[in-house]
């Protein structure tokens, strides 16, 4: 490197500004820096003030400045020299076998010092100025004859197994001796006896294995957990964790509404709105006493219950009409052309628009969208950020006789309805009835949305009124014989996730996925067949590599089995590649009550598919129960006891919390 | 996998590292079985492990297992010329489970404190599972106890919490 002032004198001939060759000073080496000060009293008082040597440190704190290496010395090793340390500037090298010195060769400085023998236990420590203030090396006086610390660490553990400890010597560089023995004890004795105390961040990789359930608890045992638990990155890697696979504690457990027909009109009285909590059916009575609003209680879900039970005084329209479920949201309606969402969970609850019914039921398919259903580089236009009001999205999608799907989207700020999107249907070939209608509840997998439809318009209740009256079709004769479509079930996906990096921002279009015909709708002509029911939608995941990528699996209801059928999908999800049932739970061990007829392939029916649970309910005749998919088994059977549960009128609607409708609710 | 020992042999991989536990019991591995923990492998690429590796915070007991587990993963790399034992994948699995099954609280953490501090990520994962898995319905109370934590929250803190997510504290 050249000395800054040739650099200069080249630049111009009438000089830089004083202060311009401080700056370059600032950047040059040590030597170079000392023959700069000694070329004129201006520039020796701004080199030796203060302010300078600051300027340099600070400009090392942002970084490394490799000008600080200086070069290698080496030394063919022939001779017993080696060198111990070399930070900043000091060289401590061993002369001989208990000898040494301290040298910075920049400046000269030499001072020999006594070295125990060699030995792999002792490391030497060399403290500067630069390593900071407070260590007792400093560089701001000069009359500071030697400006490091040496110190010598020894790791030691006593003879009789007692703590480990820290032996520490420094040397005194006036005596060039070295001072007494300090002994620190560790703080953590990883003595044979007690039990160790875990670090923090394993305590922490500890919780991240756990559930969100057992998190809570975690979060509150003391600040440091709290904060960390909080955090963004821990959201993001529990979200990770859990996409290989169900979380069964964050089903939280099942609203149910009993019914009985009434004396007085034709139609149902309602009981009050009741929740039971999974896996708790023994406290059904004590959650019902909370239900009934006694003691100032706390409880959110209670209280959602109670609020509705509150509202609704008149017996017939104490009914709950829940019409989506997803990620701790609830969609309700509450009168012909009002609902509400709520979640009962954080008890946010918002009045909405909701179109009049038609008469074959909900004439929309209700679509929930969560903060869950995003992530890995899918954007759903819902995140779990505290600032965000409203956490979710509202879609009502239909689906119009083979052309057409419209999607509206409901304004969560106002309660109504934005304007009709209308998709073409792609691919949607001259198989497709003149009548399909949308039968189960939606999956949202990778931003696109999946439902599960039925070529001739006839939905499960359809069914169940054509299975009585097939039961008399000796009777009827077969007037209603006609013959079946080749393919009968469908899938429609739609894209519903918002591409922000095009300048359109449209979605893409619906498509439609046909069922293979083993799956087919019930007929008359005798052949293996399933009702709506039967088939349930719901996510999946395969292992890919080191990960696990999410599919889409359909669950068809047997009499004596569950069969998992796991798709293979295209096209970003778009198309069905190929399908297959992959896996079957076994339900023949499932207890039911002695007098209960034999189970018929119609009369199972799968209610529900929790997204990240992974539980799923069914009903057998008149049983229902609860299966755990990630254990692949039934864990539950016969909820409820049996007593209310066996009701077959009743409404039933499982609770299942979302990642994000809890997470964020952690204050730091 | 035979292929793979042979040539491991052939760079050196057959190699013995002394591992010396805190009470000074010592264990022989080849340098396969020992670069499964990060921390020795980056001794062996300093070539600072002639004389043998100090352990000074494992416990010879708590090494045994380390090792156990490390020869177990370690597939074929089997050291004096063994027959050769390819694990499969299921008894691997079996293996691990009775490994961290059977143990109790403290030896348990010392298992996880061996496996943070000798970077053995795969230890490090099951050994955390196993404990996530044990916490599941614990209050925070016997959180703190278990993983000795100081509470350093105020009543009233506590207490806010508590209400923040009641439904997850209804014990």
């Amino acid at each position: 490197m050249k000395p800054p002032s040739s650099s200069s004198s080249s630049l111009s001939s009438r000089g830089l500004p004083i202060d311009v060759i401080v700056e370059i000073a600032e950047r040059s080496d040590p030597i170079t820096l000392l023959r700069c000060a000694a070329a004129c009293r201006q520039l020796r008082r701004a080199i030796s003030g203060e302010g300078l040597r600051r300027e340099l440190r600070l400009r090392n704190a942002a970084g490394f400045v490799p000008v600080l290496l200086r070069g290698f010395y080496y030394q063919p090793l022939h001779g017993a020299h080696g060198f111990l340390q070399e930070p900043v500037g000091f060289v401590v090298a061993r002369t001989g076998s208990s000898s040494g010195k301290v040298c910075n060769p920049m400046t000269g400085y030499v001072l020999p010092i006594p070295l125990p023998r060699k030995d792999l236990v002792t490391s030497y420590l060399l403290l500067t100025a630069d390593d900071g203030v407070g260590l007792g090396a400093s560089s701001d006086d000069d009359s500071e004859l030697h400006r490091f610390r040496l110190l010598a660490v020894q790791l030691c553990q006593p003879a009789n197994q007692g703590r480990l400890r820290v032996k520490m010597q420094a040397l005194t560089p006036v005596t060039g001796r070295w001072g007494p023995t300090t002994k620190i004890p560790m703080e953590e004795p990883p003595s044979s006896s007690s039990s160790p105390a875990l670090p923090l961040d394993i305590v922490v990789e500890i919780a991240e294995r756990s559930d969100p359930i057992t998190l809570l608890p975690c979060a509150a045992a003391c600040k440091h957990l709290r904060r960390v638990i909080a955090g963004e990155g821990f959201r993001r890697d529990l979200r990770l964790r859990n996409a290989d696979g169900f979380v069964p504690g964050l089903l939280h457990g099942f609203f149910f509404q009993p019914r009985w027909p009434s004396p007085h009109y034709h139609g149902y009285n309602y009981d009050p709105l009741r929740f039971v909590a999974a896996g708790r059916h023994d406290q059904l009575s004590a959650a019902e006493d909370i239900a009934s609003g006694g003691g100032g209680d706390t409880y959110q879900i209670p209280s959602f219950v109670s609020d509705s039970n509150r509202v609704h005084k008149n017996k017939r329209s104490r009914r709950i009409e829940p019409v989506a479920a997803r990620g701790g949201f609830v969609v309700l309606r509450t009168g012909e052309f009002s609902g509400k969402v709520c979640n009962p969970m954080t008890g946010y609850t918002r009045p909405i628009d909701m179109p009049r019914k038609t008469a074959k039921g909900e004439g929309s398919s209700y679509l929930l969208i969560t903060a869950d259903d995003g992530g890995d580089g899918v954007d759903v236009g819902v995140t779990s950020d505290d600032s965000e009001l409203h956490r979710f999205r509202l879609l009502a999608v239909r689906l119009f006789a083979r052309t057409r799907v419209e999607v509206q989207e409901l304004t969560p700020d106002t309660g109504t309805w934005g304007p009709v999107t209308m998709l073409p249907v792609v691919d949607a070939d001259h198989y497709l009835h003149p009548h399909p209608v949308l039968v189960r509840p939606p999956v949202v997998i990778a931003g696109v949305a999946y439902f599960l439809g039925e070529m001739s318009g006839r939905d499960d209740q359809t069914y169940q009124l054509l299975l009585r009256m097939s039961l008399d079709r000796e009777s009827l004769g077969r007037q209603y014989h006609h013959s079946p479509p080749s393919y009968s079930y469908f899938i429609l996906a739609v894209d519903v996730s918002i591409r922000r990096d095009g300048e359109t921002g449209t979605r893409a279009a619906a498509t439609i996925m046909l069922l293979p015909t083993e799956l087919r709708a019930p007929s008359y002509t005798g052949e293996a067949t399933v009702t709506p029911g039967q088939l349930l939608l719901a996510p999946s995941s395969w292992p890919d590599g080191s990960g696990r990528r999410s599919s889409l699996a359909l669950l068809v209801g047997r009499s004596t089995q569950v069969e998992i059928w796991t798709m293979k999908l295209i096209c970003r999800g778009m198309a069905l590649l190929r399908m297959a049932c992959t896996k079957v739970v076994d339900l023949t061990g499932v207890p039911r009550s002695p007098c209960s007829p034999p189970v018929s392939e119609s009369e199972v029916a799968l209610l529900w598919s929790g997204d990240a649970s992974g539980g799923v309910v069914l009903r057998l005749g008149g049983t229902v129960c609860l299966l755990d998919r990630r254990r692949r088994a039934v864990v539950v059977s016969a909820l409820g006891d049996g007593e209310e549960f066996v009701e077959f009128a009743m409404c039933c609607c499982p609770y299942e919390v979302g990642l994000s409708s809890w997470v964020p609710s952690i204050s730091a | 996998m035979a292929a793979a020992a042979a040539e491991a042999t052939i760079d050196g991989g057959g190699k013995m590292i002394i591992l010396i536990s805190a009470d000074g019991k010592r264990f022989e591995v080849t340098e396969a079985v020992a670069s499964q923990s990060q921390l020795i492998s980056n001794m062996i690429e300093d070539d600072c492990t002639e004389n043998g590796v100090r352990l000074p915070n494992v416990d010879g007991d708590i090494l045994t297992m380390v090792v156990d587990y490390c020869n177990m993963h370690a597939g074929d790399a089997a050291a004096d010329g063994d027959t050769t034992k390819a694990s499969s994948t299921e008894e691997l699995k079996k293996f691990d489970a009775e490994l961290v099954q059977a143990l109790e609280n403290p030896v348990l953490f010392k298992l996880i404190l061996a496996a943070n501090f000798l970077n053995i990520k795969s230890l490090l994962d099951m050994t955390c599972q196993r404990v996530a898995d044990m916490m599941s319905g614990k209050t925070p109370e016997q959180m703190r106890e278990t993983f000795s934590i100081e509470n350093d929250f105020t009543p009233e803190e506590e207490a806010a919490i508590r209400q923040e997510n009641a439904w997850a504290f209804d014990d």
